[in-house]
């Protein structure tokens, strides 16, 4: 559990963070003019690029370690997430959203191999599942959050919210012992 | 071990510092970006040079929840502005931290009286949605201008004229409207009715109260045949006097001059008319859309910024549109909606601007002349000149066309820095004092460049005319950035 304990943390505040944002993406879309087709497409490049890296990032998480990504992916997305209000057509989404795959795939590849690396045979299944459990009320959270914040405030806040929620969940990870 | 512990314990904690000062700093740009952003109440006309952030704006498409909204504006003691498509472009249509009514969802149609050809309409319909309207009961519109984005309530408040050679502006074709006063109350305006009111609210420019519906006069839907005919501009009046003038048949009428910048500049003209016929196809009378959009977009773009591209698009329009060996036959009610999407231009650094100035017709040469001059001495970037013919009509206190004139209508590029903005408020000055020199008027519905003095030679009544909007508005509820340039002195920085 102890070695769980950072990895935990971090990625628990990562869920936090981009939960605050995604479930309100769709909204952000209509705003910027798109339609659906348009929002469909934007979906499709992330997971379309995440596809393309997955394999080259699960190697090189294999030489340089898995931590590297998951900072990668914190720091990364929190950059992505204040370009975001600043778009103004769904040419730059799609860009976005390509540079959010590859972070994304980052994040994916790199937290299920260091979950596998900190945990061993018997123990595995309550280890992730304890794991889970506490991500799990983090995405919850964020997603009542981020509601609340839009009514209170603008759909942008989410955003700049989510972005320091990532930047601070980097502080986190840095705090993981790999070895 | 200790050492290598602690060497990546600092390692750790730099790369905490560097991620903290990269992200921050991206982070203040971000923040900084989309204040610069126009938010929802940034409020800008079409051309964006007098950019206002307004406290509130409505838009109801209720005549109850407007007044409401207008009376808790008068208990909050806010000023009022209203706007319906925003081409007026000295912020006639907004006012700082105003209540800013958006009519534009205000524009049902409620009555249509085919014998008598009178439509009533909510001042936020557009012209498109009364041709619409009107078009399968073969009616059309008297007097609007070349195109037909605009609201009925902002057409009447700038009093605006159209191409049909046979009426003055549009003034002459309104029966009565119903306006919202500052007391709260709703009269009926016409020539027999509130009379002083119907002559300051037509071109009042949204002073005097809100202008709810409009009973408007209609024509009949007519078919013509389109004639260019080439000429040198010093042959027009005289073309103008002997084919057009008292020529019922002719429906519509204008001409355009060269922009580009050789030996046809502001000379080479196309007069074009369109003559009525009974010489057509079924389906004419069918409401065409807009078409070649993107090319016409593309090509004006040159323009703008080439003198080659002005070039090339000149030729174009001889070939393709002015080219007197093509006969046209179009409907009215089509002739009444031409292109104007591929104007549509948004650039941080510049922006396309109308003027207007009415020149008696004798004067006509003499002016063009001028315009020849100071625009090759200030440089300035001529995207096209059209003129159209105005009758002497006075029935609006702040009239234009006191005089039989040709209206020249400048459409140009200008900078939107500080700097191009005061080169564009100079020769602005310039032209409206040609345009005094010549006997001629200029149009208000444009931008606040021209001075103090200037309008009080050009329009000698407006000072009794902010008088009459202070009798009827004593608080000045009713406020636009014109009536605080001009009455109030107010500048903007």
């Amino acid at each position: 559990m102890n070695k769980l304990k950072w990895l935990t943390i971090s990625q628990s505040i990562v869920l936090f963070g981009t939960g605050i944002v995604f479930p309100f993406y769709v909204i952000f879309i209509k705003e910027i003019g798109a339609n659906f087709t348009e929002f469909g497409i934007a979906y499709a490049l992330f997971a379309l690029s995440s596809a393309l890296v997955h394999k080259i990032i699960g190697s090189y998480s294999d030489k340089f370690g898995r931590k590297i990504f998951l900072l990668l992916n914190a720091w990364g997305v929190a950059i992505l997430f204040l370009l975001f209000p600043i778009v103004t057509n769904i040419m730059q989404v799609y860009f976005l959203q390509v540079i959010l795959g590859v972070f994304g795939a980052m994040q994916k590849t790199s937290e299920k191999s260091i979950v596998a690396d900190f945990t061993d045979g018997g123990m595995r299944g309550k280890q992730i599942g304890n794991y889970h459990g506490w991500i799990a009320i983090f995405s919850a959270l964020a997603v009542i959050a981020g509601g609340y914040l839009i009514d209170l405030f603008t759909l942008e806040i989410i955003f700049y919210i989510g972005s320091i929620v990532l930047f601070l969940s980097g502080l986190a990870i840095l705090k993981i012992k790999e070895k | 071990m200790i050492l290598k512990a602690m060497m990546k314990k600092r390692a750790i904690l730099l790369l905490a510092v560097l991620g903290l000062l990269v992200y921050g700093a991206i982070f203040l740009l971000s923040v900084q970006t989309i204040q610069e952003k126009p938010d929802g109440l940034l409020i800008n006309d079409v051309t964006h040079i007098y950019p206002t952030y307004v406290k509130e704006i409505v838009k109801e498409n209720q005549t109850q929840s407007l007044v409401e909204a207008i009376n808790d504006a008068k208990h909050n003691r806010l000023k009022v502005s209203i706007a319906g498509k925003q081409h007026s472009q000295g912020g006639h249509s907004y006012y700082d931290d105003a209540v800013f009514l958006d009519m534009k969802n205000y524009k049902k149609i409620t009555n249509l009286d085919v014998e008598n050809k009178i439509i009533t309409v909510q001042s936020g319909a557009t012209w498109e949605d009364v041709q619409d309207y009107i078009n399968p009961l073969n009616l059309s519109i008297e007097v609007m201008q070349s195109s037909n984005i605009f609201t009925i309530g902002g057409s009447l408040s700038s009093n605006i004229h159209g191409r049909d050679p046979n009426y003055g502006p549009i003034i002459e074709t309104v029966k009565s409207f119903r306006l919202f006063l500052e007391d709260g109350t709703i009269i009926n305006v016409s020539r027999e009715e509130n009379t002083n009111l119907f002559r300051e609210v037509i071109g009042g420019y949204g002073l005097f109260g809100v202008i709810l519906d409009v009973d408007l006069e209609l024509t009949d839907n007519l078919v013509y045949e389109k004639e260019t005919t080439l000429m040198d501009y010093s042959e027009y009046p005289d073309f103008f006097e002997n084919n057009v003038r008292n020529n019922k048949n002719i429906g519509l009428h204008f001409a355009r001059l060269s922009i580009v910048p050789d030996e046809t500049f502001l000379r080479e003209t196309y007069a074009t008319n369109y003559k009525t016929t009974n010489n057509y196809i079924d389906g004419i009378f069918e409401l065409q859309e807009e078409q070649n959009i993107a090319r016409d977009k593309f090509f004006f773009g040159l323009s703008r910024k080439y003198d080659w591209g002005k070039e090339l698009r000149w030729y174009l329009q001889k070939k393709l549109e002015d080219n007197p060996e093509n006969i046209e036959i179009v409907s009215r009610n089509n002739a009444m909606r031409p292109p104007i999407t591929f104007l549509e231009y948004y650039s941080s650094r510049n922006t396309d601007i109308l003027q207007e100035y009415f020149i008696p017709t004798e004067n006509f040469v003499g002016f063009i002349d001028g315009l020849k001059k100071i625009s090759q001495e200030e440089n300035i970037n001529l995207l096209s000149v059209t003129i159209r013919h105005v009758s002497e009509n006075n029935d609006a206190f702040l009239s234009y066309s006191k005089q039989d004139s040709f209206a020249v209508v400048l459409y140009i590029n200008q900078g939107l820095s500080e700097k191009e903005k005061d080169k564009a408020e100079k020769w602005t000055q310039k032209l409206v004092d040609l345009a005094i020199e010549n006997n001629g008027t200029y149009y208000l519905t444009y931008q606040l460049y021209p001075t103090q003095k200037q309008i009080r030679q050009v329009y000698p009544e407006i000072d009794s005319f902010f008088l009459e909007k202070k009798k009827h508005d004593p608080n000045e509820m009713f406020m636009n950035k014109f009536y605080a340039k001009y009455a109030l002195g107010e500048e903007d920085e």
